[in-house]
């Protein structure tokens, strides 16, 4: 979704916060529950100008996660920062 | 003798948080689906490893990426889990 609508010139910003974080973890492998491998696409979002991919800094500590484990380089963002920066978005669509 | 089965995460839900205490020390607990997370909440993982039978489903552990180091705790297949469903007079799904 978010690479389709950067195809209609929409500046995308991706967070990821709670067990949402968990999508960037590696070394994963979906494939042993026949799940799709969502996180094989989050390199291709750089492709799609969209560079803004945040992540919940609490939500990392919680669960114990470093940043060097994430397949993706993303933005650290403190948790009262991370819910003042999407109450300022236009739309929002969780997933 | 009762299997705990788990499937959500601790993170999220607190099915696991609520099954720790209500265990007997002869029952088992199995983590499947995203309650395979459990192992990375450090006071649950703390409490899982002065459990004597815990298991984790391997195939929902490596999907997530989640790593099991502790030989404490049991990186079960498919086969296994019917087998331990067998084993234990009861499961109770969580």
């Amino acid at each position: 979704m978010a690479l389709a609508m950067s195809n209609f010139a929409q500046h995308v910003s991706v967070f990821f916060m709670d067990d949402g974080v968990f999508q960037l973890l590696l070394p994963q492998d979906p494939t042993t529950i026949d799940a799709k491998a969502y996180y094989k696409t989050f390199p291709a979002l750089e492709f799609y100008d969209i560079e803004n991919i945040y992540v919940c800094k609490q939500s990392l500590i919680q669960r114990g996660i470093q940043v060097s484990q994430l397949n993706i380089p993303v933005t650290l963002m403190e948790f009262d920062d991370l819910s003042n920066f999407l109450a300022s978005q236009q739309h929002v669509m969780s997933f | 003798m009762i299997l705990h089965k788990l499937c959500s995460s601790p993170f999220n839900q607190l099915a696991l948080q609520h099954c720790l205490p209500r265990m007997h020390a002869t029952d088992g607990l199995l983590l499947t689906q995203d309650a395979v997370y459990g192992v990375m909440d450090p006071s649950i993982y703390s409490k899982l490893l002065e459990l004597d039978s815990v298991y984790v489903l391997k195939e929902d552990a490596v999907a997530r990426g989640v790593l099991v180091t502790s030989k404490q705790i049991q990186l079960i297949n498919y086969a296994e889990f019917v087998e331990l469903s067998l084993e234990y007079d009861k499961v109770m799904s969580w």
